[in-house]
């Protein structure tokens, strides 16, 4: 089976018809509002970032449709019922990631290394050895590794890698478990490359890979929630802050009481980017003040017009037919609210 | 004197003697003499400035070309316990950078790139330790002559002045005389300095070429060839894919091989490293990016499924052979298609003059084309060389090294003593083993049995010790 193509079905509905573009973006880390906005619909935020190869991704889409996995719709492409078998079948059988989330706060690459160097050093410092190749020479990694050591020491290093792991893996499947510690290299054991794994276990190298960097990430998620001193290390690869940069300092001004206009003086920008910037904020985080931004008579005006009618399936020109003086970025405002409250209700 | 080097290289080094042209090349630098040591593959010769690092307990500054082979280095002192070692190259951030120059007289073996010495800031730093030795690894890069050449060697004259000419040593394994001529010269080192050379001969490595009329032909010989030698060995390519189809063959038919090129990610790259120095693979499929800094003894076969750009490369990649003088085998395949593609790989790396005509002028847009040419061209740009002056050293650097390659078809080619061939390329003279059976051949039946290479049939099914997840955390970390 090619699994290599064939996980594009995972972000596909059968009752949701999805824009290709738009999971195209979110996975590329190219964030335009219009993107986050259907991602939020989509329920796909998940996926922002995530380190898969992009390439080919339209024409392999084109396979899928022409396989008829996947159906082309005005709005979008729709699982078919054959598609929703697959992908039922591609869940059974192959590691997916399971902790997306994690990718989008985390440096993930940088983890990794850690990780690995971390296992090797307690791995020889339990046999007393000193004298070893590092697995990794990265500056920063070994440098951010010595400044925790200094700190916890060896007794804790060792307890806590071993209590960590042997936890951590007692509620995995078997073959995960096997798998991820079978990569790992410490005293007078080396890892295995994932092309070697791959053909040993008749897997693909695509499927060793995602496997890998799930657990990775649980593994780093499971030492933050437990608060293992080795936390401390992963918090190291944390980023600052999911919002970019600018969209952080226009929202800072805006939770400080400036209004729009003000803002927009402020910084030198255009009013439209304040409002994109505010829109983007109100995607990402739930407990965004919308109702300082959309009075209750404008959502009430908008809600009504659009009464039997899906959120996803509102129309801005019938809108402004209706009320011309209600704009596009409070129209947008409310079709977030009804997004994010309809999640929360199912 | 003798004595005492002696007892030092087996305290501080654990060795019982030097190894050839290692003795010589101390005894002239702490004759005080500025050294160019030209000694063959596998001589150790890092061991040479390292000795005189502990000798006079004086910092060592080392420029070295590639930053793989540097952190090799560092990697290969600390682990022989030596922690008093930096690589200062582009790998560091500002702040690690900031904090390393600070620290700088903390270091013992300083290991600089030559785009670093380019900034005034680290050479105001270095400019203050009082340097027991600079060294230029790799130093045939100073030669435009050489198929290595960087045009940030040729600053290191200037450099080693405002350095305060510290005690010299540039180090190579191939030079050839032109080469030589260069280093000195333009290290300034051409009055006083001592040139120590050794011919770059291995005459334990047997030379054997074969011609083919086509690739599937070389591939079949080459699965013929596989299981009936001896040993551990290398198998070169100068394709990634083609590297990976092979291997993919190779693991199919039972093979212990792994592949081994840029496109892995480094933790990968470390583990087939690892697991081939350790016995654990039988065979790796490689591109030139493999091998540098290996120091495995018992490799008894290196074999060339595409013939590198020039003899320099070859010697260097067949240097890795039987380390532990014991007898191995090179061996070079070719089919017609085989020049071609190597004639194209050398124009790919050199920028035409389109390019160079675009990026003089939109020199900020280079910084995204991270390419061999570009990065080539990049640093000539920075380098201060204008225009008209690149158009013209592109032009010489493309002759020069199609040249280089024709020296390298001419070897595949020829009936006469091979050995004698390569010695006369380098300027060497070289003791005639030709009559012995033992020395090369070309296109003959390869005599593995009379080299006792000829081994068991390597494809055996090879038991996986599977141990359970647990059982590798026990093993992996010994309950105290």
């Amino acid at each position: 089976m090619d699994y290599g193509s064939e996980k594009w079905l995972l972000y596909f509905s059968e009752s949701q018809p999805r824009r290709p573009a738009v999971i195209r973006q979110l996975l590329s880390n190219h964030l335009t509002t219009s993107a986050l906005f259907w991602g939020r619909a989509y329920g796909l935020l998940d996926i922002i970032a995530l380190p898969l190869d992009i390439n080919n991704f339209e024409p392999t889409l084109d396979e899928l449709c022409q396989k008829k996995l996947l159906v082309e719709t005005s709005k979008g492409m729709c699982l078919t019922a054959k598609g929703k078998l697959r992908v039922e079948e591609l869940k059974s059988k192959h590691q997916f990631l399971r902790e997306p989330a994690f990718f989008n706060g985390f440096d993930l690459k940088g983890w990794e290394k850690q990780f690995y160097l971390l296992v090797q050093v307690a791995s020889e410092l339990s046999y007393q050895n000193n004298k070893y190749f590092a697995i990794t020479n990265d500056f920063r990694t070994q440098q951010l590794f010595k400044n925790w050591f200094r700190r916890y020491g060896k007794a804790t290093l060792l307890e806590e890698i071993t209590t960590s792991l042997t936890d951590f893996l007692a509620h995995e499947p078997k073959l995960d478990a096997q798998l991820f510690c079978e990569q790992l290299t410490g005293h007078g054991r080396l890892g295995q490359t994932k092309a070697q794994l791959a053909a040993r276990y008749r897997l693909q190298i695509a499927e060793i890979e995602v496997g890998w960097r799930d657990m990775c990430a649980r593994y780093a998620k499971y030492l933050l929630e437990q608060n293992f001193e080795l936390a401390k290390l992963v918090l190291n690869y944390k980023r600052l802050s999911n919002l970019p940069a600018s969209t952080e300092k226009t929202y800072t001004l805006f939770l400080a009481g400036k209004s729009i206009e003000e803002i927009a003086n402020l910084r030198r920008i255009r009013k439209s980017t304040v409002q994109e910037h505010l829109l983007n904020v109100a995607i990402l985080a739930d407990d965004f003040p919308k109702e300082q931004l959309l009075s209750p008579k404008i959502k009430k005006q908008i809600v009504d017009l659009f009464e039997n009618c899906p959120v996803l399936d509102w129309k801005f020109q019938q809108l402004h037919e209706s009320y011309p003086e209600i704009s596009f970025f409070e129209y947008r405002l409310c079709q977030i609210e009804r997004i994010i409250a309809g999640e929360r209700k199912a | 004197m003798k004595e005492k080097l002696e007892a030092i290289l087996k305290s501080e080094f654990g060795y019982p003697t030097f190894k050839t042209g290692q003795k010589e090349t101390i005894e002239s630098l702490l004759a005080g003499k500025d050294t160019l040591a030209i000694l063959p593959t596998g001589t150790g010769k890092s061991l040479c400035y390292q000795f005189i690092g502990k000798y006079l307990k004086r910092s060592v500054l080392i420029v070295s070309p590639l930053i793989s082979l540097m952190q090799d280095q560092v990697e290969q002192l600390r682990y022989s316990g030596e922690k008093a070692v930096v690589a200062l190259n582009s790998q560091l951030s500002f702040a690690e950078k900031r904090f390393v120059l600070q620290n700088i007289a903390s270091f013992q073996y300083i290991y600089v790139s030559p785009e670093m010495l380019g900034s005034a800031e680290v050479l105001n730093a270095l400019g203050q330790l009082e340097l027991g030795l600079f060294v230029i690894d790799e130093a045939h890069c100073i030669s435009q002559w050489g198929p290595d050449f960087r045009p940030e060697y040729l600053n290191l004259g200037k450099i080693r002045k405002k350095l305060h000419e510290p005690l010299t040593l540039a180090l190579t394994a191939t030079a050839t005389p032109r080469v030589a001529q260069d280093i000195t010269a333009s290290l300034g080192l051409a009055q006083t300095g001592n040139v120590i050379r050794y011919p770059v001969d291995r005459p334990n490595i047997y030379l054997g070429t074969q011609s083919f009329i086509n690739e599937p032909e070389k591939l079949a010989y080459l699965l013929e060839l596989l299981p009936k030698l001896n040993g551990k060995g290398i198998i070169y390519f100068s394709s990634k894919k083609k590297a990976d189809e092979i291997n993919e063959n190779l693991v199919t038919k039972g093979f212990k091989s792994a592949v081994y090129h840029a496109d892995l990610e480094l933790t990968e790259r470390f583990l087939v490293q690892q697991q081939f120095l350790n016995d654990q693979l039988d065979v790796i499929c490689a591109t030139s990016a493999f091998g540098m800094g290996i120091n495995k003894p018992n490799i008894r076969y290196v074999i060339h499924y595409h013939m590198p750009n020039d003899l320099e490369a070859y010697v260097q990649e067949i240097g890795r052979c039987s380390r532990d003088g014991k007898t191995g085998i090179a061996v070079l395949l070719y089919e017609p298609g085989d020049l071609k593609r190597q004639e194209f790989l050398i124009e790919k790396t050199l920028p035409n003059p389109q390019q160079i005509r675009y990026f003089t002028k939109h020199q900020e847009l280079l910084q995204n084309f991270p390419s061999e040419e570009m990065q080539l061209l990049a640093r000539l740009l920075a380098n201060g060389y204008q225009k008209d002056q690149i158009e013209t050293l592109v032009k010489k650097r493309q002759t020069e090294r199609n040249v280089a390659l024709q020296k390298m078809h001419q070897y595949l080619k020829t009936g006469n003593c091979k050995r004698q061939f390569i010695a006369q390329y380098f300027g060497d003279k070289v003791e005639n083993i030709h009559g012995s059976g033992t020395c090369c051949g070309t296109g003959q039946a390869l005599p593995l049995e009379k080299l006792g290479l000829l081994g068991e049939p390597a494809v055996k099914v090879s038991e996986i010790n599977e141990l359970d997840y647990r059982e590798i955390l026990q093993q992996l970390f010994k309950e105290t």
